[in-house]
């Protein structure tokens, strides 16, 4: 592993915030199963009972957002560059990876959570129970889209450099602008980035679009947003 | 202006400008920074100082011009220069030692350094608490003992006494004087100048972005006479003409430097110039900074 990587990783984890996200992912988590679990009703299809497994990467994708915004908020980009003495856009790659690891880990936990708590009480519904490739499909999914989201978090916080810009912006467009989109074209809502988050992670399952091609859509946001997050670290001056 | 100094430079700046939008902040600057010496950096609030210090770090990009340390390009190795310009950098929730261990690992730099440098500065009892619980004065050695985590060869610090108690004033001058012993750079920019005059070696002064007076600081504090009279011009002329050195004095006035009192004399009597003062003074670093930024700062 690099020592851009190792020391991006060590800050990742040396602050409080860490803990916060986790402690706020658990909760939903636990939310969302008990609530479409056990206070919907009969759920006897498939897509129904994977609704019980989604996460949301939303909130990964705000952990990214207050993280690596947070490095100019609170100057630590700049002594970091200073003694990395390499080139701005490598810092900020590694530093996206890190929240890409880090945004696994907590993914992980979430997933196993949420699989843990829900098979459970989805056994105790009528019609066919879940088979473990579809509860390994939806794990994945929701793991992918989990670390995907971490990474357009971190490089949307790296360009906005201001956390509350970049967590009004974020919820503004998941639950202002993307209900808005959806509600004249459905399926052009499904090429947002959160339209294909939602699709990933199962949290909606009447759609055109596969969840293979959910991550897709999902990557290639995640690739334009970090080659105009390091374009843009490489370009502006960090302090 | 004085004269550069003429030993190797360990930083050299270059016709360095930096322009925000339409405001220019540092214009067409050029100086030098001798290695093996400490170069006190001053000038009056707003001068321009903290975006120069950041542009020839590396953390500002040039408008036009360019930096250059030893002959080369800004280094790449935290060996070879340490940095700490205000604020110091460290996430208030993060604790000192994990600020340290984190740019330990992005440097490349043994974890046993992080111990060293927390030592060097005094923090060692308050590392594991949050820098957020810290002084100003707790969280500038945190940023000083951030520059010296990879023991550099030059070391660039902005303001690095505000806050400092003068125990912790005493330990940063003779930790300069003693970099300076072995042959190592800083370059530092100061409001205090008494402090600074005990420490640094040579000068830059800049106002409004531009050089005001680059020199060894010897030059600024040896004695001067402040003369009045009613024909400064030709007064003038004459001990430039005798190797003495001029500079405006408020009410018309004149500082010399470089003549003794009596050939100053001579002089006037000789060319019939009347002389209604001649004072000798013994000018502080704060008398001549106030004298070169005097009027510019309007």
């Amino acid at each position: 592993m690099s020592r851009l990587l190792r020391g991006e990783l060590l800050k990742t984890r040396t602050t409080r915030s860490i803990h916060a996200f986790v402690a706020g992912g658990v909760a939903y988590t636990v939310l969302n199963v008990v609530i479409i679990a056990v206070a919907s009703g009969r759920l006897d299809e498939v897509g129904e009972k994977e609704e019980a497994l989604s996460g949301l990467p939303v909130l990964l994708m705000l952990w990214g957002i207050v993280g690596a915004a947070g490095e100019y908020r609170h100057h630590t980009a700049a002594p970091a560059a200073l003694v990395a003495r390499r080139d701005h856009g490598a810092l900020l790659l590694a530093r996206i990876g890190a929240y890409a690891l880090t945004g696994l880990l907590i993914g992980a936990l979430l997933v196993a959570v949420s699989v843990g708590l829900a098979l459970p009480l989805l056994a105790d519904h009528p019609g066919a129970d879940l088979t473990p490739g579809e509860v390994t499909s939806v794990a994945a999914g929701n793991l992918a889209a989990f670390v995907l989201s971490a990474i357009m978090g971190a490089a949307v916080g790296a360009m906005v450099r201001s956390p509350v810009v970049g967590v009004v912006v974020v919820l503004l467009a998941n639950f202002a602008v993307l209900p808005l989109v959806a509600g004249v074209a459905e399926s052009t809502a499904n090429y947002t980035p959160f339209g294909a988050a939602a699709v990933l992670v199962r949290s909606t399952h009447h759609t055109t679009l596969s969840p293979g091609a959910a991550a897709v859509v999902l990557s290639a946001w995640a690739i334009v947003l970090v080659v105009a997050a390091v374009a843009g670290e490489r370009r502006r001056d960090l302090a | 202006m004085t004269s550069a100094p003429s030993h190797t430079a360990a930083i050299a700046v270059h016709e360095l400008t930096k322009r925000y939008g339409r405001t220019t902040v540092v214009d067409d600057l050029s100086f030098t920074v001798r290695a093996g010496v400490v170069t006190g950096f001053f000038g009056p609030n707003g001068a321009g100082k903290t975006t120069v210090l950041k542009t020839i770090v590396g953390l500002a990009r040039p408008t036009a011009g360019h930096v250059s340390f030893q002959g080369g390009p800004v280094p790449s190795d935290a060996r070879a220069l340490g940095v700490h310009i205000e604020p110091c950098g460290a996430h208030p929730g993060r604790t000192a030692r994990a600020h340290l261990r984190a740019l330990a690992l992005l440097a490349g730099l043994p974890a046993a350094r992080v111990d060293e440098v927390l030592e060097t500065v005094g923090l060692e009892q308050a590392a594991g608490r949050r820098v957020g619980k810290y002084s100003l004065g707790m969280r500038q050695r945190l940023g000083l003992a951030t520059a010296l985590l990879g023991d550099p060869e030059v070391l660039v610090l902005d303001e690095p006494v505000n806050g400092l108690d003068p125990q912790a004033i005493r330990r940063l001058r003779t930790l300069l004087r003693e970099r300076a012993a072995r042959g190592r750079t800083t370059l530092l920019s100061s409001h205090m100048l008494g402090e600074a005059a005990r420490t640094v070696d040579d000068v830059v002064v800049i106002d409004k972005g531009r050089l005001v007076h680059t020199g060894p600081i010897t030059d600024l504090e040896q004695g001067s006479l402040s003369v009045q009279t009613p024909e400064p011009e030709r007064l003038s002329a004459l001990v430039a003409q005798a190797g003495g050195r001029v500079r405006p004095a408020p009410a018309g006035g004149l500082w010399i430097e470089g003549l003794p009192a009596a050939e100053v004399a001579r002089l006037a009597l000789r060319e019939g110039i009347p002389l209604e003062e001649i004072t000798s003074r013994t000018a502080s670093l704060e008398d001549v900074f106030l004298d070169l930024t005097k009027g510019r700062s309007a």
